[in-house]
Order: C-alpha cells, then sequence, then structure tokens
C-alpha cells in the first residue's frame, strides 16, 4: 500500500478540526496536487499546521449561553478539589503517623528502589512509648527485601505527583506573567492585577513557611543503632510535638482557606475581567493543558494514598510502621490544584466574554 | 540569498483578509486569488492555520457549503480590522519609500 504524506498530515489533526475542516482542506489539497504542487510540500505545510491545532484548542462552540459554560467551567475545575480532599484528610491523619520509626539496611542508592525516593526495607517493629520515651525492638525479619508491591505503587504514585505538578506550576508561572502583562496598562484591573501578582505570592510563602516550621519541629529525631542477628543497623525514631501538630494544622486549614478563597474569587474575577482573543490564547491553551493534569494528579493521588494504606497494613510477621514525609508534598500539590482551578475559572471567564464579544459583533454585523 | 522572513505571519493574514474583502470565497479560489494577487504560493497548512484563526477572532466568517469547497467571507468586524491594519501598512510604507528615497 502507498503511503500518502498528505493523509498522513490531515490526520495529525486535533478530531474537532477534522470534523471541521478536514473535508475541504482535503479537497483544496487534492486539487493543488492535480496541478501539479509538491505532494511532500503540501504535506509539510500540513503537518506544521496540525501541531499549530492542537496548541490553540477548538473553535468555541457559540451554541451554549456563556453564563451555563461558566458554572460548568467552575464547577469542573472544583470538582478535583472535591474528590482530593477527603484523600489528603485521610492520608494525613496524625493519628496514624503520631510517632514514626524505621529501619534501614545498607544504602539508599543506588537501589531498584526508583522512583520511591523513600523506599527502604521494612522489618517487623514493636514500638513502646512511654511518656517522652519510645522504645523500638525489631520483632522478625526483613518483610519487603527490597520492595513490595504496595512501596512500588505508592512510589510511582509519588513520583507522578511530584512531576505532574511540577508541570502545573510552570504553566501557572506563565499563565501569571501573561495575565500581568494584558492588565498592566488597564487602570481599571489594578486590583486584579494586584491579586494576581501578591495572592499566590502570600499564599505560597505562608504555607511553605508552616511547612518549614512543622517540619523543623517534626526533625528532631533520636539516632540509634540496634544489631540484628549480627547486623548493624541504624534506626530514626521520630516524635511529632504538640506544636508540630498545631503548625500542621494551620498549614491544612490556610491551604484549605486558599483553596476555596481563590476558586470562589477567581470566579468573581471572571465575571468582570474582559481580556482580547490574543490575550486570552496563551491562558486558553495552558489551561486547557493543567485541566487535562490535574486528573491525572488525583490519580497518582490515589496510586500513592492506596500504596501506603496497604504498605503500613499489619502482615502475618507484625506491623510495619510506615515513615515518610507525609507533608512534604501536599502543600506544593494542592497549590497547584488550587492554581489550576483559579486559571481555569479565569481563562474560561475571559473566554466567555470573548464569545459574548463576538456574539455582539456578529449580531451588529 | 534566503528570502527575508519580515512579516509573513502577518502578510498571509492581510492577503487572506484582502482577498475575502472582494467578496466570499473558498478555499482554493483563496489560494488562487492570493497567488495572482502576491505571488506567493500559500499551501493549505498555512492558509487553513490563518483562516481558523480569523475564525476564532470572528473577523471571518464559513457560509453554508454547497459542497465540500465551503465558502468564508469577512464579518463586520473583519472589515474594520483589515481596512486599520491596511491604513497603517499604507502610511508606514509611504514613510519608510520616503526616508529610502531620502538616505
Amino acid at each position: 500500500m502507498r503511503i500518502d504524506p498528505v493523509r498522513i498530515a490531515l490526520a495529525m489533526h486535533p478530531r474537532w478540526w477534522r470534523r471541521r475542516y478536514g473535508d475541504e482542506v482535503a479537497t483544496i489539497s487534492s486539487d493543488l496536487l492535480e496541478e501539479g504542487r509538491s505532494r511532500w510540500r503540501v504535506a509539510g505545510g500540513l503537518a506544521v499546521d496540525a501541531v499549530r491545532q492542537w496548541a490553540r484548542g477548538p473553535v468555541p462552540d457559540l451554541t451554549h449561553s456563556t453564563a451555563i459554560r461558566r458554572q460548568v467551567a467552575a464547577s469542573a475545575a472544583a470538582l478535583p478539589m472535591a474528590l482530593v480532599i477527603p484523600l489528603v484528610l485521610y492520608t494525613t491523619s496524625y493519628q496514624r503517623y503520631r510517632s514514626a520509626v524505621w529501619l534501614q539496611m545498607g544504602s539508599m542508592l543506588p537501589s531498584p528502589s526508583w522512583p520511591n525516593p523513600h523506599a527502604f526495607d521494612h522489618r517487623a517493629v514493636t514500638l513502646v512509648t512511654q511518656g517522652a520515651n519510645e522504645t523500638v525492638t525489631p520483632t522478625g525479619p526483613v518483610i519487603h527485601g527490597w520492595m513490595s508491591w504496595p512501596t512500588y505503587t505508592s512510589g510511582i504514585g509519588y513520583f507522578f505527583i511530584t512531576v505532574l505538578a511540577l508541570v502545573c506550576l510552570l504553566g501557572l508561572l506563565t499563565v501569571w506573567s501573561s495575565m500581568r502583562s494584558a492588565l498592566r496598562h488597564r487602570s481599571r484591573h489594578s486590583r486584579t492585577q494586584r491579586f494576581l501578582v501578591w495572592s499566590p505570592a502570600v499564599a505560597m510563602v505562608a504555607i511553605v513557611g508552616l511547612y518549614l516550621w512543622s517540619n523543623y519541629l517534626n526533625q528532631q529525631p533520636k539516632f540509634s543503632f540496634v544489631t540484628v542477628h549480627g547486623h548493624l543497623h541504624f534506626i530514626s525514631t521520630v516524635r511529632h510535638s504538640l506544636l508540630a501538630h498545631v503548625v500542621s494544622d494551620s498549614n491544612l486549614i490556610l491551604g484549605l482557606v486558599t483553596l476555596a478563597g481563590s476558586v470562589v474569587v477567581m470566579a468573581l474575577l471572571a465575571s468582570r475581567v474582559e481580556l482580547s482573543a490574543d490575550e486570552a490564547r496563551v491562558p486558553l491553551a495552558l489551561s486547557r493543558m493543567i485541566g487535562r493534569i490535574v486528573p491525572l494528579i488525583t490519580v497518582a493521588y490515589s496510586l500513592w494514598a492506596l500504596g501506603l494504606q496497604l504498605q503500613g497494613g499489619p502482615t502475618s510477621r507484625g506491623q510495619v510502621i510506615v515513615s515518610y514525609a507525609h507533608s512534604g508534598w501536599w502543600p506544593l500539590a494542592l497549590m497547584c490544584l488550587v492554581y489550576a482551578s483559579v486559571v481555569s475559572v479565569r481563562a474560561v471567564g475571559a473566554e466567555s466574554h470573548r464569545l459574548e464579544h463576538q456574539v455582539l459583533s456578529t449580531t451588529r454585523g | 540569498m534566503a528570502r527575508s522572513k519580515i512579516g509573513r505571519t502577518q502578510d498571509a493574514t492581510i492577503l487572506v483578509l484582502t482577498s475575502l474583502a472582494e467578496g466570499p470565497k473558498h478555499g482554493y479560489a483563496l489560494i488562487k486569488d492570493i497567488e495572482a494577487m502576491s505571488g506567493e504560493a500559500m499551501g493549505p497548512g498555512t492558509l487553513y492555520g490563518v483562516l481558523v484563526r480569523l475564525e476564532q477572532e470572528g473577523l471571518v466568517e464559513a457560509l453554508e457549503s454547497e459542497d465540500r469547497r465551503r465558502p468564508y467571507r469577512l464579518t463586520g468586524a473583519g472589515v474594520v480590522a483589515l481596512r486599520a491594519r491596511l491604513e497603517t501598512i499604507t502610511r508606514v510604507a509611504k514613510i519608510g519609500l520616503r526616508r529610502l528615497g531620502a538616505a
């Protein structure tokens, strides 16, 4: 069968484009080829356009009312939060992680534990707390030699949370800068601009500050060595102080308030600020990208939480007490989710205004 | 010598809008008109890249298709945008040519 580069280039376009323009472009291409235009040149131009169309996104559907679109966008943006918050609350339960202990055998690197940065050998241990003192007693052989499937599952989840959150963060930084430049010369939007500039910065500083403080309070481990079956093992025991609990709780509350507040405020802003089509293009494209990443982060969270619950469960050889930096990941991920919502609502709000403008122009025309 | 790429994207937009200023045209007619007008052999990829953007911006609109050749026409906003752009280009061209003559 002969390979037709023009058909391949047409097939590279997104589905919405093929439905709307596919037939007519195929007809024109065929006319031009009959005239003697180079097949590869036509295909090359179409392939470049395919990339452009993927980045641009579909022509908006004018049949829906803009108000409904805005409400749907706000709900869609808030939905991942509704899924994630119970997981966050469940997995950061202090009862479960009141104290943590782990035994480490050998070196962590290099190890087959990639991509789990917290992988280590698990032993069945007994943890006895008497007042401020904690005693750790190894009670059996290594339960998970190197990696168990729950450890691996949580490791994969953690890895993807980190990667996806960083991609979201980069996208959001770009959106902020484009929003700022769009609003810079409009005095009537100075309040919006100030909000865009300072609210993420203030929330980020507060959350990171509380996180570091809480981490500092928690990171006062007692180090010791024990001998198990003739081998020397390193033991680190961490006891969470009451103040650390309070700070962590404040962090959680601040994160949730920022989340709810940002969604509400940005939904309000979205209904008031008007951006031109050019100004809205980059935020819209990034918003779509982030909108697709947010559900993936939710899946990664679920994997991570599921892996941890299984990993920390009792086995026939004893209870494995899981130790990990449970507060290390979620402020960053939560912030990303907050601003994913914000940007979705904000950008769709801008699009709604553009559509209204477009409808008016068409009507007047 | 390699061809200068100054303003090629803008050129394509202006060419498409100018061609449609004469009246509604489908894609193939646009390509032929632009070729006759400017000597530029525009490909379907470039043409539809521009048309999709102009349609999203509300400067052109598609008409009912008779067959697989859908015609496009300028909207009111498209006419205003094209006129403003051509006036700017004319003003800049006059100044540029005068300065080149004086140099």
